[in-house]
């Protein structure tokens, strides 16, 4: 059979399936191995089922996913999520605002020590969602602030994606943490900034709170010491030379389960409930990632991935024209797919492209992290959206997208900003290379 | 009853594997500093726990229909179009799994005299539990197909993304 | 005109590594010639169609019809080849190719059977470290970097232990003190950029490491006459001489440069230390003896009749 109408038919196919609610990771595997045997013949289309699982699920480099998602299991059990939301309520709850200002600092120190954008969305609706709603916020300007908020889990380091994307790519681990701190920091000024335009025009739908003492809220930073600690270690140890990115992971989520249990937080219980957390998350982001690669040896049989590849490369438009495209195409597949999948059946057909246009594989690893983030905002498929609905349930899903409309745009302007200035993402790395 | 307590049993025991793999590293730095030494096979034994914690995982989060999925055409169907295209979806996954877990028998029973690199410990001992999460995978996508099928449904209701408590997703 | 057949050629090497270019790129341009186009070669590196480790069963399953191996990733599967890992044993790079795989077409069948062999080859290396190593005692509490089973096996015997990372992330494994040494070739050093980490370079030949590019057999089988004689002018010994030589020399032409180049050192070694290494490795040699003859295959005879090959091609 030709190869493109192939290629053409796994497409469908393993979009038709996932909009079946077939698991993602399974519907992109079986239609990889569907497809492999159509133009290699069944034996060896089955035989990438006696090699890929067994390969993919143990590779060392990915043990940095699960480890990263058990150290922000650990820490948000043993409670850092919500000292780090209290000190923010303590040193600007009596601003107009000021809730909404400590959640997004609290969000941006939670994304420090975690690695998940999902988990981080889901553990600030947990702890910031209640006391935004009590103190008479908006909900619809809540969640979405939170749903925004979330995507700091990938931006700023440790970041699965940006794990992902480097074992991906070959593209260095510590390079790619390092490219995301900027960025991250820009989303918190960014979303700030949003907040108190917010706080300006629309008064009724942020009231102020009481002003704490000042005893108070020096008293509130003290149980930082923990995230401090923490993030010190674990990023200090990676760029000091002390341990690889891999060995970080486990370090961490071992430090945290430490610290946890000495503060008398984490007794068997919490324990018990943060590894099983992280494995179920494991499993799910990993099934995927199974999948993906099923899915992607059948398009390199297919040549697929070289035609595209050379298609992109071609286009007419120039290097930014083809950037350009190329996040509108983002930013369609993100509002409807799920974003772990777009990035892994993406990404080995965009990267070499834009590498041939002479962009830095660093710097698009960051506008890849904002693809997603879109992705994990936008309706109608959000998955951040659909965490924070789960927990919320009186929030209704609607108002919580119109909640996340304002931090979009904020995106927007951050990416284009990101565009025009790679150096916001390149010199942090440069400095360390 | 049993079988949901043998389950979050089996959960627990995948789960701890991921301690093991958190302190089998950090272990093992902390070996490299203080004695200049290093914990045999830490790194093979370090991607056999994770795989065996993975496939059991993988098990389990099928069984549960935690699975990550598209829920738009579910959300908008009526409850028996709902009820098609869960039977459908779940027979689709043991279509996957069933194989699945046949050939990495297969490639278990290919693994021969290897070895890991220090202790030459055989991989077919590592490899065979991570087979059996497979296995494990494809009984209980069949369970869950005929619970389905008997009109159980999931008890993670209204889900998009998993269950209630812990959602999934990076 | 025989019927077009494709031959996918998977490997795990980036499109631009020396092998690539001085092996792979000019095998398949050949085949292609001699076959009038009536093969074509499609080149799938970089782990495109599997992990490294995966490629021997790749070509046997028919995901690829060749693949580039190297058996000491699975260590302990592929125990006659071993011998091609061997310390102190090989010398000059393509000499030592040519007669590994004229020893190996012997056991192939056997060792190898689910697939068919086109032939073997070897790359020739030596410690690169931290701090000068010129005797087997010095190892004793180090961590290095090993380049297969054999050589893993070598370190635990003399006292070190193994650090298992992939070459492109060894030279950060060395700077945060995962690694020590690392044993690889000498151009390699350079091209992944460890020079910036080790300073020392042992001046011997320490370690090989074996290489098969092996077929899926029921493809070769299905082949047209005319396509299998081309497939068998390109499996041969001087084909297995030709990759070895050209990948090895330009793989020593490392230790010149780093013999030049400021910092670095070359670390000679004494023919009193030379016998100390040979005397140290010498369980290595009885290991791989009993373990061929657990494989029913006389491993005394084998290893005798291995050195003969390589005498009679002047390999050291
Ligand atoms: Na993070
Ligand atoms: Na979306």
């Amino acid at each position: 059979m030709d190869r493109d109408l192939v290629a053409l038919l796994g497409f469908v196919g393993m979009f038709g399936l996932m909009a079946l609610r077939v698991p993602i990771g399974v519907a992109m595997g079986i239609v990889g191995v569907a497809g492999f045997a159509a133009l290699s013949g069944l034996g060896p289309g089955l035989n990438l089922l006696a090699n890929v699982p067994l390969s993919v699920l143990t590779d060392y480099n990915l043990i940095v996913i699960p480890m990263f998602v058990l150290m922000g299991s650990f820490a948000s059990h043993s409670g850092m999520s919500a000292e780090l939301f209290a000190a923010g309520r303590a040193w600007l709850h009596h601003r107009r605002g000021g809730l909404a200002l400590a959640s997004v600092a609290a969000c941006g120190g939670f994304s420090a020590i975690n690695g998940s954008s999902v988990a981080t969305a889901a553990t600030m609706t947990q702890v910031a969602l209640p006391e935004m709603r009590r103190a008479g916020y908006d909900a619809g300007l809540s969640t979405g602030l939170i749903a925004a908020g979330g995507t700091l889990g990938i931006m700023i380091p440790p970041s699965v994606i940006l794990v992902l994307y480097g074992i991906m790519t070959e593209t260095d681990i510590t390079q790619l943490f390092a490219a995301g701190v900027v960025p991250g920091l820009m989303a918190i000024a960014f979303y700030s900034v949003v907040v108190a335009l917010i706080a300006r025009l629309r008064p009724e739908a942020m009231p102020r709170g009481e002003r704490h003492s000042w005893s108070e809220r020096l008293a509130s930073l003290r149980p930082l010491w923990a995230v401090i600690v923490l993030f010190l270690f674990v990023l200090g140890g990676i760029y000091g030379g002390l341990f690889t990115v891999q060995e970080a992971a486990g370090v961490g989520a071992t430090g945290t389960l430490l610290i946890g249990m000495l503060r008398g937080r984490l007794r068997w219980p919490q324990i018990k409930e943060s590894l099983i957390s992280a494995l179920r998350v494991s499993s799910a982001i990993m099934t995927i990632v199974m999948g993906a690669y099923l899915f992607g040896y059948f398009l390199t049989i297919t040549q697929f991935t070289q035609n595209a590849v050379d298609f992109l490369v071609n286009l007419p438009v120039g290097p930014y024209g083809v950037l350009a495209l190329v996040m509108v195409g983002y930013f369609v597949l993100g509002a409807v797919m799920d974003e772990l999948a777009m990035l892994l059946l993406t990404v080995p057909i965009v990267l070499p492209a834009m590498v041939h246009l002479g962009f830095d594989p660093v710097w698009f690893g960051v506008i890849v992290v904002m693809a997603v983030t879109f992705g994990m905002i936008c309706p109608p498929v959000g998955m951040n959206v659909f965490v924070i609905n789960s927990i919320a349930r009186d929030v209704p899903l609607w108002t919580i997208y119109r909640g996340t409309m304002p931090f979009i745009a904020a995106d927007v302007v951050r990416l284009f900003l990101l565009c025009a200035f790679p150096s916001l993402s390149l010199w942090l790395p440069s400095l360390i290379a | 009853m049993l079988i949901k307590r043998l389950m979050a049993a089996t959960e627990t025991v995948a789960a701890l594997f991921l301690l093991f793999i958190a302190l089998l590293t950090a272990g093992n730095v902390l070996v490299r500093y203080a004695f200049n030494w290093q914990i045999p096979d830490w790194f093979d034994g370090t991607q056999m726990l994770l795989g065996i914690a993975l496939f059991w995982g993988i098990a389990l989060t099928t069984y549960q229909g935690t699975h990550i999925a598209v829920d738009v055409l579910w959300e908008m169907a009526g409850p028996r179009g709902r009820r098609g295209i869960d039977l459908l979806a779940a027979t689709i996954t043991l279509a996957f799994l069933v194989p699945l877990a046949w050939m990495v028998w297969v490639k278990v029973g290919g693994t021969g005299s290897q070895g890991t690199m220090d202790l030459r410990l055989p991989l077919q001992w590592f490899y065979s539990a991570a087979a059996a999460g497979a296995t494990v995978a494809a009984v209980l996508a069949l369970l869950r197909l005929v619970r389905l099928i008997r009109g159980d449904t999931d008890n993670d209701e209204g889900r998009p993304g998993g269950a209630g408590e812990t959602p999934d997703g990076p | 005109q025989d019927k077009s057949v494709e031959l996918k050629f998977a490997h795990w090497l980036p499109a631009s590594h020396p092998l690539a270019k001085l092996g792979f790129e000019p095998w398949a341009k050949s085949v292609e010639e001699a076959s009038k186009g009536s093969i074509k070669v499609m080149l799938f590196p970089a782990q495109q169609l599997g992990k490294a480790a995966d490629h021997y069963d790749m070509a046997r399953d028919g995901i690829a019809q060749m693949t580039w191996v190297n058996p000491g990733y699975q260590a302990g599967r592929f125990p006659l080849i071993a011998a091609g890992e061997l310390p102190f044993l090989l010398g000059k790079p393509g000499p030592s190719s040519a007669a590994l795989d004229q020893w190996y077409r012997s056991y192939a069948g056997n060792e190898m059977k689910d697939v068919k062999l086109c032939f073997a080859h070897v790359h020739v290396g030596t410690f690169h470290s931290k701090t000068p190593i010129s005797e087997p005692g010095q190892l004793k509490g180090m961590k290095i970097r090993s380049a297969n089973g054999t050589v893993a096996q070598t370190m635990s015997l003399l006292g070190a232990t193994n650090v298992q990372v992939s070459a492109p992330e060894s030279r950060d494994a060395i700077q945060k003190g995962l690694a020590d040494a690392i044993t690889f070739p000498w151009n390699s050093i350079i091209s992944f950029g460890i020079d910036k980490a080790v300073k020392y370079h042992t001046d011997m030949r320490f370690y090989a490491s074996a290489f098969v590019w092996v077929m899926n057999k029921p493809w070769y089988d299905g082949l047209a006459a005319g396509q299998k004689k081309v497939i068998d002018d390109h499996c041969n010994n001087t084909w297995a001489s030709k990759v070895g030589a050209s990948w090895g020399d330009e793989e020593d032409s490392g230790r010149t440069t780093l013999e030049a180049r400021a910092g670095h050192t070359l670390v000679k070694v004494t023919p009193e230390q030379l016998g100390a290494w040979k005397k140290a490795v010498e369980p290595v040699y009885t290991k791989w003896v009993e373990a061929a003859n657990a494989t029913g295959v006389n491993g005394t005879a084998a290893l005798d009749s291995l050195r003969k090959e390589l005498a009679a091609r002047g390999a050291q």
